[in-house]
């Protein structure tokens, strides 16, 4: 009969293995979060190229080199300026140009311009714009709704019924035409749709809101981790280590 | 005497640590659901847990600690895969490079290995199949039920 866990000893390796790998374990909980974010960004872009769409990554001059940076360059931050940052500008016949733009400022549904302001920075943006009006945006100005294509939403947590009545809320704001049943029969799929990430689990409260949004036919996604974000997008060869494993969280999430 | 979990929480970062520091009573509460689920008297719920809940919740956090960092590598690893399939090298967080030769990355590598060695070492491995804390939880108390470890 195997033995049991001996708990003293194993909390005492591991806690050696922590503490001997301190500055990796440190650096990992620094950037993990942005690095979830950054392969989001990058898997959305994935996703209009293997729909024949063709991708330019456009990076920002590199202050010192006065060359455009030769690694993407996300804003992991609400402030700054949306022309400091990389983006993707992507064409297809037949389909105006758009963007992928990362924490782009975007006004909400109903905001009819004067102050107050209303607008949100969206994690993954993708816009309608033609090259270069976004240039000389501040990193106050938002680009009006009837521009926004779609969204993405990266949060570094487990997903409860909350946050995902919270996306909901958000949907709501930016695109609630969205919010109807628009997922019958054959739907129009020529963007991909609305989406929270979150990085953690979908625990079964927010399980069963994504159950009836599904049955109302939503035009969202939601996706649990990583696996179940490359699996959505339908990302060619990358499997993660665990995707073998994994089961199926309840979604049958897939952008369109 | 301090717990496996709080041993393992007390050496990461402030960030990590807040993000599994509710991991134990989540754990708790899926354990007693699934001992009431196989019709366990409240007593004997009561009895088991007082028995094996430090060592299901150590369990459940260090394979919960190993699988994000294995997400973690993934998605650093899939954005550049994706980055370079559209001819960039990679992409950039502060004054990290994360490229295919990014050494921090081949660090986060070696670690998540480590740990991984070390799971296997104390047979934590064993009950690491699924994705969710529900499925590492049911594992261990198939085995201990079942009476395939004492």
């Amino acid at each position: 009969m195997a033995k049991w866990i001996d708990t003293a000893k194993a909390g005492d390796a591991i806690k050696k293995l922590f503490g001997d790998n301190k500055q990796t374990i440190s650096h990992f909980g620094q950037t993990v979060n942005q690095v979830f974010e950054a392969f989001t960004f990058c898997a959305v872009i994935k996703w209009y190229e293997q729909q024949q769409w063709i991708i330019e990554i456009v990076n920002p001059i590199d202050g010192k080199t006065k060359k455009p940076c030769t690694l993407v360059k996300l804003k992991f931050s609400t402030r700054g300026r949306p022309s400091s940052y990389s983006y993707a500008r992507c064409t297809k016949n037949g389909q105006p140009a758009i963007e992928v733009r990362h924490q782009l400022r975007v006004s909400t549904r109903h905001y009819r311009g004067g102050y107050p302001l209303a607008n949100v920075c969206l994690d993954v943006a993708i816009v309608q714009i033609d090259s270069g009006d976004l240039d000389h945006f501040g990193t106050d100005d938002a680009i009006p709704n009837d521009r926004l294509v779609s969204f993405g939403e990266a949060k570094h947590m487990s997903a409860y019924a909350e946050l995902v009545a919270s996306f909901i809320g958000m949907v709501h704001e930016m695109q609630p035409q969205r919010l109807k049943r628009v997922r019958r029969g054959n739907w129009p799929q020529v963007h991909v749709a609305p989406f929270l990430y979150v990085s953690g689990h979908l625990y079964s409260t927010a399980k069963g809101i994504y159950a009836t949004i599904q049955r109302r036919k939503y035009d969202i996604d939601i996706y649990s981790d990583t696996v179940e974000l490359a699996k959505g997008f339908k990302l060619p060869k990358h499997n993660p280590p665990a995707a073998a494993k994994a089961p199926a969280v309840g979604q049958s999430g897939g952008g369109n | 005497m301090a717990t496996m979990s709080h041993e393992i929480l007390s050496s990461l970062p402030l960030s990590l640590r807040r993000r599994f520091a509710s991991l134990d009573k989540y754990t708790k509460e899926i354990a007693d659901r699934q001992l009431e689920d196989r019709n366990l008297t409240k007593k004997r719920r009561r009895e088991f847990l007082r028995d094996h809940l430090v060592g299901i919740q150590g369990a459940v956090l260090a394979i919960s600690v190993c699988r994000y960092l294995e997400d973690g590598i993934a998605a650093a690893e899939g954005a550049i895969t994706i980055a370079r399939s559209l001819n960039v090298d990679g992409f950039t967080v502060g004054n990290t490079d994360f490229s295919e030769k990014s050494a921090d990355l081949a660090q986060w590598r070696e670690l998540h290995s480590a740990l991984e060695a070390l799971l296997k070492e104390y047979a934590i491995d064993h009950y690491a199949t699924g994705r969710h804390a529900w499925d590492h939880v049911s594992n261990m108390l198939k085995a201990l039920l079942d009476g395939k470890v004492d």
